[in-house]
């Protein structure tokens, strides 16, 4: 019921509203709340119908897309398939002038025979003619390798005649000596060479310790003349001055005895006295006495107390000089000791020399030896180049005599058959240019018949892949009208959504001058 | 007695039990609601709505989207002022600190009668303005009555940004741009 009545209240009061409103107002918002409503509707299916469209279009452009390749990929066949045609075509034209062209190439081997004079006109030229022919040559050459083997034993006969048996077998025996004498030659150079260089060798060795030994001599005489005598010098100097302290301390030691006597002395005295004033307390004189005694007394002690000091002195100078002589006779001991030493270095580096002039005498005589035979061979040397040079003479002169004349005749014959051999191997080339044409002239119909199946093939599938072109043209325009009759079904509804808007665009300006233009004035 | 009314009015508005499309609340923070409700009192239909009320109550600032039964989904929101005042025209500020942008808001006739109750955003300017109410602080509308008297009234921003976007989600609303309505090119 409180519903009803709050309802009905509002209708009331709306309906008061509403007045406020003139009806050309009242009839402009009812146009823009309905055209408003509709641009919400109809913009509110836009996605879903959006999404159908697209799936449309998309299938449509995928049909359309797949047809195109489908068309290309024919197209591109056809192309490949007329340029394979064209190609086959040619090659065809090509095997059917082979035969002319083997022909040609026949005859030009048959000009080229006429013209080296094998035959006299060209039709005698064939592969037959031509082979009977190079036998007939290599019954010559076989005749030249007759003669040949003729004169070669023929100089094998010269060869083995006893002279020149000889002349070779002495030619063999220089040969061997000379190897001997120069092997001797080679062998005795390495030794002389060894020996110059441990000759060399030693005199340096000699030459050092010649040197050593002088140095170590120059040495022993320094030490002994300048260095000891200062040594021996102050030894001698500071013995004198220990003698002389020592005779001091003597007297010094029996003036201090004295005076220790009298000391004793005057102790004696004083204790006299004292006992003698003990028993006599008062006597003036004992006292006088006493003190004069025992100022006595002290006196002789301070000069005993001096003594002592400078006998200790004396002691501690006897002492200290009793050392410095010790180490000078150390120090001459030593010199002496090292002049010692360089004296027996020299004269080992005397035996040295003495060694090493021994081992070079030997040396030296070794040297003389091998000199000695090295000459023995050189000349040896110097006569077998004799010997061998006389042996070449003859045996050159005998080959000049008896065996050049024949080689000669071998050079000759040898000269024939080469020139025969030429010929021979020109006409057996011929023969085989002809052979290989006439093998390509027979086997050129059958590369013909196979090639002409080829050009069959390929021009048929040519014409297969063609005739499916118009098809797939016209199956490809009806997909792209599809495509686009489905884009144009998009575009009607997507101008009817924005003509709606812009209708409610117009009325929005519209409401703005109505509304707000009278409510600012 | 018109205030009251209203006051009924605009309560009864939030208090639907909706059931074929899961009616009731979406969210609430501070100052701002968001709800699925049935048979709304204005439009007469299903709707998803978040709204919020001027502090004497009597005014609404609403952002509605009706259930299509069709296509089974919310239609396109429209921003809406419902007000039992004799509004001609609106002039909505949404401002933050120092900053202000204007809207222009039209009457409307609900579908409930035929008579005018408040009035709503321009098509254009939804996207801008729910942007902005997310983003602002205050809400400043200034109305003029039928007879020509400039009015005010104020809304409060506080707590729109979540409840607006838990709003679009719930709902899966959204605003169709203009680069999706370009036509194709034929091949």
């Amino acid at each position: 019921v409180s519903i009803k009545l709050i309802t009905l209240i509002v209708l009331v009061i709306t309906s008061v509203r509403a007045n406020a409103f003139d009806a050309e107002q009242a009839k402009l918002i009812n146009e823009y709340n309905s055209k408003y409503e509709s641009v919400l509707k109809e913009q509110g299916l836009w996605p879903n119908e959006q999404e159908e469209f697209n799936s449309k279009i998309s299938e449509a452009q995928l049909s359309y897309d797949t047809s195109i390749s489908e068309l290309n990929a024919v197209k591109e066949s056809v192309l490949f398939l007329s340029q394979d045609v064209e190609t086959q075509v040619g090659h065809l034209e090509f095997l059917n002038q082979l035969t002319l062209v083997s022909e040609k190439n026949k005859d030009k081997i048959k000009e080229a025979v006429v013209r080296a004079r094998i035959f006299t006109s060209a039709n005698q030229v064939n592969v037959n003619s031509l082979s009977a022919k190079s036998n007939e040559l290599q019954i010559q050459i076989d005749d030249f390798d007759e003669q040949i083997e003729e004169r070669e034993e023929l100089i094998r006969r010269q060869e083995d005649t006893p002279r020149y048996r000889n002349l070779i077998g002495i030619k063999s025996r220089l040969e061997n000596e000379m190897s001997t004498v120069n092997a001797g030659i080679s062998n005795a150079q390495s030794e002389k060479s060894i020996l110059d260089s441990r000759i060399s060798s030693l005199k340096t060795s000699i030459e050092t310790s010649r040197q050593r030994e002088d140095d170590f001599k120059i040495e022993a005489i320094r030490i002994r003349t300048q260095m000891l005598p200062p040594l021996q010098a102050e030894e001698l100097r500071e013995s004198s001055r220990l003698t002389q302290l020592q005779q001091d301390l003597s007297s010094e030691i029996s003036k201090r005895d004295l005076l220790n006597e009298e000391l004793r002395e005057l102790n004696s005295r004083i204790r006299n006295i004292e006992n003698r004033l003990a028993q006599d307390p008062d006597d003036d004189e004992l006292k006088r006495r006493l003190v004069r005694v025992t100022q006595n007394r002290n006196e002789k002690r301070r000069e005993r107390n001096s003594l002592n000091d400078t006998i200790s002195r004396a002691d501690r100078d006897i002492d200290r000089l009793k050392s410095t002589i010790e180490r000078l006779k150390r120090d001459i001991d030593s010199k002496l000791e090292l002049a010692l030493q360089n004296d027996a270095q020299a004269g080992e580096e005397s035996i040295k020399q003495i060694q090493f002039s021994s081992q070079l005498n030997i040396a030296n005589s070794d040297l003389t030896t091998v000199t000695s035979r090295l000459s023995s061979l050189e000349a040896q040397q110097i006569n077998l180049t004799s010997q061998q040079a006389q042996n070449q003479t003859d045996i050159n002169n005998y080959r000049r005599t008896n065996i050049f004349p024949i080689e000669r005749e071998i050079g000759i014959i040898n000269g024939q058959k080469t020139r025969v051999v030429r010929v021979q191997n020109q006409i057996l080339n011929w023969a085989q240019g002809l052979e290989r044409e006439n093998i390509n002239i027979s086997l050129i119909p059958d590369r013909i018949s196979a090639h002409e199946q080829i050009v069959a093939s390929v021009q048929s599938e040519f014409e297969e892949a063609q005739t499916k072109l118009p098809a797939l043209e016209l199956n490809s325009k009806r997909l792209l009208l599809a495509l686009n009759a489905s884009k144009s079904a998009y575009n009607q509804r997507v101008t009817a959504i924005n003509t709606l808007y812009t209708e409610l665009k117009d009325l929005e300006e519209k409401m703005k001058t109505e509304l707000s233009g009278g409510n600012n004035e | 007695m018109n205030k009251n009314i209203v006051v009924l009015f605009l309560i009864s508005l939030i208090s639907f039990n909706a059931h074929s499309i899961e009616p009731g609340p979406i969210s609430a923070s501070k100052e701002w609601t968001a709800e699925v409700v049935e048979n709304h009192l204005v439009w007469n239909k299903t709707a998803c709505v978040a709204y919020t009320k001027t502090s004497d109550d009597l005014s609404t600032l609403e952002i509605t989207s009706i259930y299509n039964e069709e296509t089974d989904t919310f239609s396109e929101p429209t921003i809406n002022i419902l007000t039992p005042f004799d509004v001609v025209f609106f002039e909505v500020n949404v401002r933050l600190d120092r900053i202000n942008d204007a809207f222009s808001f039209f009457p409307m006739i609900p579908e409930r009668n035929t008579e005018i109750v408040g009035a709503r955003a321009m098509f254009d300017d939804r996207q801008f303005l729910i942007d902005a109410l997310k983003g602002r602080n205050v809400v400043n509308a200034k109305y003029f009555d039928a007879s020509g008297e400039v009015k005010a009234l104020s809304f409060s921003l506080s707590g729109s940004g979540a409840t607006i976007t838990n709003f679009f989600e719930a709902c899966e609303l959204q605003i169709t741009e203009r680069e999706n309505l370009e036509p194709l090119t034929l091949d």
